[in-house]
């Protein structure tokens, strides 16, 4: 009994200490960290909530499931939640789409590309930067410049062209999936290239 | 000072590994569930990565500490520049530098990491500033650095650079002493001395004797009196005056030149005032440190001698552990007979009053400034032992006051200008006075 009680004391003090300290990062926070982080968190719960079917939105539950989680992406920057996270909002709207048989609406899509890489790009900058770093105004400048640009670049071309395979007629072929499978590799192989070299 | 590594130090965040990752299941999926639409979303990771990675660094930052060669004043607002160097080919988008340092210099943002963007082959500055709020010696650095590039997807190792000192000098308490020294050695100087010599000060009318110069005979007298007259002056002199530190112990604690001082700051400061006082008027200053690691500072005049006096106070330090004993008494041969020795002591140990005693007993002129202040009379817990205890420690230190004074030497409490003129006066006439001589 008295070992419970121990426990239950020391869990109590840990407790109160993570409190303390979650106090103390919060009176140092520096303002341009809090606006990445919250930009990040802001980012996830945007991707989330387009991502999650409109019906299943009206449950408070399933809401709250998705701003939480998309809020913890900003807290834990470092963590593996964030891809955890995106790994689950990309999973939600697939199976969405694929029960219904919905190719989906073409500003979702581009919301949640474009969320998600909001929040994929301000995490990765989150991650590296203490919470109470001083940041200069010009590192949070060129940061929103690459990833306007990126998404300018990558989204806007990649948008109309699904527009365009939206209006073709659907033909059967393994070609499609032949050359897909073909451009993901080349895209993977790209990207591993890149890394070893 | 930089240290960098011999090679090239980045290593992939991970953020990396997420762009991998789900552009490959993005990709995957897409094309097993014939879903362009996860295609599209993977576009962006992908094109990001690629048109980041598309330029690596191939060097670390390289982080320097600039520290000013000329000391600063207490108070006075102590600049540090950081200097963040990029000699590599690739950009970094921020390099986190964070610099470690006295609590004596209130740096501002000291506390936090700086943020700032480098473009390659391109080299910032980042002056920290603040005000140096005690004297002494404050150590800065090592300032460390990392940098992060192509779009917070690779991280350089931890760059770190060596500390350096800032020396702060103590800011002299006003302090003048109006009052003639008692003895004074030398030829030339500000001080009237007892005997009659070239000066300014008169000393007396007398009959012209061989020797006498024309220009002083007094011409009114002499027509009076019918006999050639001569005016008489006291020779001025400088003298040699001997600060004695007794830092044996530290009382009190120090809040720098903004809030209390302690017993080592009112002791410093009031040290560098009075060298500063008699440097001025030109006599020669020596400086003893009475404790653990005792120093001495060789007599000397000027303004030289005024910055080397500001340099050595610098190194003051009181006593680390109580069980230290000075490792020599003071030699009175150390100190030249007609020096005005100043000792400058809070009286909290035996040691020191025996010390003062023993000077004065080998015939050295000298003046005790009690530099413990009000501190003794700030409250503490009471309870009904310390009430006792503080009263009997009060006495007994009294006590000491009263021994020394009986042994001739004034006792009296540092209070900035004019702290020495009355025993200095007191002292001079006591110089003055015939003395009964056994033949």
């Amino acid at each position: 009994m008295s070992a419970v009680l121990d426990g239950a004391r020391t869990y109590r003090q840990r407790l109160g200490d993570w409190l303390q300290a979650g106090r103390l990062k919060l009176r140092r926070i520096s303002a341009g960290v809090l606006l990445v982080r919250s930009l990040a968190g802001v980012a996830a719960v945007v991707a989330g909530v387009l991502a999650v079917a409109p019906e299943l939105l009206a449950d408070p539950r399933a809401l709250g499931v998705t701003v939480f989680g998309g809020l913890g992406v900003g807290l834990l920057p470092r963590t593996r939640w964030v891809t955890l996270y995106a790994l689950a909002v990309i999973c939600v709207w697939t199976v969405g789409m694929v029960v219904r048989d919905d190719p989906g609406e073409i500003w979702r899509i581009g919301g949640i590309a474009a969320a998600l890489y909001v929040m994929h790009t301000s995490a990765a900058l989150a991650a590296v930067l203490p919470y109470d770093t001083v940041l200069t105004s010009g590192v949070l400048s060129a940061w929103a410049r690459r990833t306007t640009a990126v998404l300018a670049a990558g989204l806007v071309p990649g948008l109309g062209l699904l527009v365009m395979l939206r209006e073709l007629p659907s033909v059967g072929t393994w070609v499609g999936p032949v050359v897909g499978a073909a451009a993901a590799a080349a895209l993977v192989g790209l990207l591993v290239w890149h890394l070893r070299r | 000072m930089t240290d960098r590594v011999d090679e090239p130090a980045w290593g992939a965040t991970r953020a990396l590994g997420r762009a991998t990752t789900l552009v490959t299941i993005l990709v995957l999926f897409g094309v097993v569930l014939g879903r362009p639409d996860l295609v599209l979303m993977a576009v962006p990771f992908a094109l990001g990565a690629a048109w980041a990675l598309r330029r690596r660094p191939d060097e670390v930052p390289g982080v320097e500490l600039v520290l000013p060669g000329e000391p600063a004043a207490e108070g006075a607002t102590v600049q540090i520049p950081l200097r963040l160097s990029n000699t590599s080919s690739a950009a970094y988008d921020v390099v986190v530098t964070r610099l470690s340092h006295s609590p004596w210099l209130r740096i501002q943002h000291g506390d936090r990491p700086y943020g700032i963007g480098l473009p390659a082959g391109e080299a910032a500055e980042v002056v920290l500033a603040g005000p140096a709020l005690r004297w002494g010696v404050h150590g800065v650095g090592p300032a460390e650095a990392y940098a992060v590039a192509c779009d917070g997807l690779l991280l350089s190792t931890l760059v770190e650079t060596g500390g350096a000192d800032v020396r702060v000098h103590p800011v002299p308490e006003p302090f003048r002493a109006q009052e003639t020294m008692p003895r004074s050695a030398m030829l030339v100087g500000v001080h009237r001395s007892r005997r009659t010599g070239e000066g300014g000060e008169l000393a007396g009318v007398r009959p012209y004797g061989p020797g006498d110069r024309l220009r002083r005979v007094d011409w009114r007298v002499t027509l009076r009196t019918r006999e050639l007259h001569v005016a008489q002056t006291l020779s001025d002199r400088d003298a040699a005056v001997v600060v004695l530190l007794d830092v044996l112990h530290e009382a009190g604690r120090s809040q720098g030149i903004h809030g209390s001082a302690s017993v080592l700051d009112r002791t410093v400061r009031s040290a560098a005032a009075i060298a500063e006082h008699y440097l001025r008027q030109g006599d020669r200053v020596a400086l003893v440190e009475y404790s653990g690691s005792p120093r001495y500072l060789r007599a000397a005049s000027g303004r030289r001698q005024l910055q080397a006096v500001l340099e050595w106070l610098l190194h003051v330090r009181a006593r680390v552990r109580a069980s230290e004993t000075p490792a020599f008494g003071i030699d009175p041969h150390l100190i030249p007979s007609s020096a005005l020795v100043v000792v400058l002591t809070p009286l909290l140990a035996p040691q020191s009053a025996e010390m003062v005693a023993t000077l004065s007993r080998a015939g050295r002129v000298v003046v005790a400034v009690d530099t413990l202040g009000n501190l003794a009379d700030l409250s503490v817990d009471e309870t009904q032992w310390t009430v006792l205890a503080r009263r009997l420690w009060q006495l007994d230190r009294a006590n000491t006051i009263g021994q020394l004074r009986e042994a001739g030497v004034p006792v009296t409490p540092w209070v900035g200008p004019g702290s020495l003129d009355e025993v200095l006066r007191d002292m001079a006439r006591l110089a003055s006075a015939p003395r009964l001589a056994v033949r």
